[in-house]
């Protein structure tokens, strides 16, 4: 009791000279300009500190929001590069075509067609023309990675314009793919699954094969399917072929550690994968915009050669 | 009744005197008298620290209104001499003495009571000479004006101990 109340003296005693010096402080900065000058830069100083802290500790509980923005941002620009390159490889197409018209016909039909073609590319570079892929970002709100079929929730779906078969990726690796949408999330199945795969090539050489996961190590894939005349090295970068309407083409996948032969005619490339599926938390979900097309095509000639 | 007076008297005579220093005397940059510490650090044991604070802030703001320095630098200096004034006591002197309305002199003991002022004109200086010059650097200069000031102000509190209160005690003490 004793000790309490000289605790309490002690503190009223401690407040009370606080006020009292503070008095005597503000009196001094009144009256002297050099005092007031330092008083003022001290103070400064613990104001600069404080607002320096309070703005860390907001940037800190923020982090996640900023995170979300950069994804979406990310997203944009992703779909702007795909747009980019596609018009790039299309005016490439366009310009040797107009040369090449050029070389064989008349002028006046040249320059018709040139002004054609010129109209598309810029009309494609001002963005009339959807870019080949376009890109969601999206969070992970559960993933397993200790299963042989691994499943991923994402906090976007149907109301977010996702739909089932889009692909999942990050700049570091293929995620998986969409399988099933509701309004709000989206089930997706992780390339960590036995049965998923994905056409990846060897950036060296250009060399396409199927890339499935060994089922054992997250950090490990299996590249099969190529041919034993192919030549690369361990540490060769593997990535997306591009030859789906599902992933775009060139997504960095991994780098090859090691190879083993398989029945004399192919090779096993053992793949080293960048992404670490265990700690993953933003991703992006791509669209092809020719998809539908693309498959009509396809639909298309299967039945013709069924005829 | 004729001892409060007394003591009245003096503690109005040392603020004069105090205030004509600060106005008129000039010991060059290294020496500082100060003898309004003086009257804090010889309230009577009975007065507590929150009597003492006030009494400390009052004082060195009257000096300060009366003197040609900066408003409140006495005024901050002496408080923390009064934040300190009890604490110092209590560690010094008998538990059972605090209650008497006596006042701390050389009955203490001549190290405690000389500690006790030593300490108490350094935290006053050192106070004192940092708010006067917002910073301690340079850092020798600092500490030598002091020093200079502290060894002044102690030979200057022995004299008027000697004068105002204890001649007697002071004479049995050293013989």
């Amino acid at each position: 009791m004793h000790k309490r109340s000289n605790f309490i003296n002690f503190i009223f005693h401690l407040i009370i000279f606080i006020i009292l010096e503070g008095l005597a402080i503000f009196l001094i900065s009144k009256n002297s300009i050099i005092q007031k000058y330092k008083i003022m830069q001290e103070i400064r100083l613990v104001q600069n500190l404080t607002w320096k802290n309070q703005y860390k500790l907001k940037s800190y509980f923020s982090l996640s929001k900023t995170n979300q923005q950069l994804a979406d941002e990310n997203a944009r620009l992703r779909s702007f590069l795909s747009d980019y390159q596609q018009n790039i490889s299309q005016s490439k197409i366009i310009r040797g075509n107009v040369n090449a018209v050029s070389n064989t016909s008349n002028n006046a039909a040249s320059n018709a067609y040139s002004d054609t073609s010129s109209n598309t590319i810029n009309k494609q570079i001002n963005g009339n023309e959807k870019p080949f892929f376009k890109y969601i970002s999206a969070e992970i709100i559960q993933n397993t990675c200790n299963r042989s079929h691994n499943r991923i929730i994402i906090n976007k779906g149907s109301l977010d314009g996702i739909k089932e078969d889009m692909g999942v990726i990050t700049d570091r690796g293929i995620i998986g793919i969409v399988r099933q949408v509701s309004k709000h999330f989206s089930l997706i199945y992780s390339f960590l699954d036995i049965d998923e795969s994905v056409s990846a090539i060897i950036k060296k050489t250009n060399t396409f094969g199927p890339l499935v996961w060994t089922g054992t190590n997250t950090k490990y894939a299996i590249m099969s399917e190529i041919p034993i005349h192919t030549e690369f090295s361990v540490g060769d970068t593997i990535v997306s072929s591009g030859y789906s309407t599902i992933y775009p083409a060139n997504i960095p996948l991994g780098t090859i550690e090691s190879s083993e032969v398989k029945d004399g005619t192919q090779y096993n490339l053992k793949i080293k994968l960048f992404e670490n599926y265990s700690s993953l938390k933003f991703v992006y979900v791509t669209e092809c915009r020719d998809k539908e097309e693309i498959l009509s095509l396809m639909k298309e000639k299967e039945d013709n050669n069924e005829k | 009744m004729k001892n409060n007076n007394h003591y009245i008297i003096t503690i109005v005579v040392i603020v004069i005197i105090q205030i004509l220093s600060n106005n008129y005397l000039n010991l060059g940059l290294y020496l500082y008298p100060a003898l309004l510490p003086f009257i804090i650090l010889k309230l009577p044991f009975k007065i507590r620290t929150i009597n003492s604070l006030i009494i400390a802030f009052c004082l060195g703001l009257v000096t300060d209104i009366l003197s040609n320095g900066i408003l409140g630098l006495n005024a901050a200096s002496l408080t923390f001499v009064g934040l300190l004034r009890q604490p110092l006591l209590n560690i010094s002197v008998n538990q059972k003495d605090i209650g008497r309305n006596e006042l701390p002199n050389f009955k203490m003991g001549i190290y405690r009571y000389m500690s006790y002022l030593t300490i108490l004109y350094f935290v006053y200086l050192t106070v004192y000479i940092g708010l006067d010059m917002m910073s301690f650097s340079p850092i020798s200069f600092t500490l030598i004006k002091i020093i200079c000031s502290l060894v002044l102000n102690i030979i200057l509190c022995l004299i008027l101990e000697i004068i105002l209160y204890n001649r007697e005690n002071i004479n049995d003490r050293l013989r």
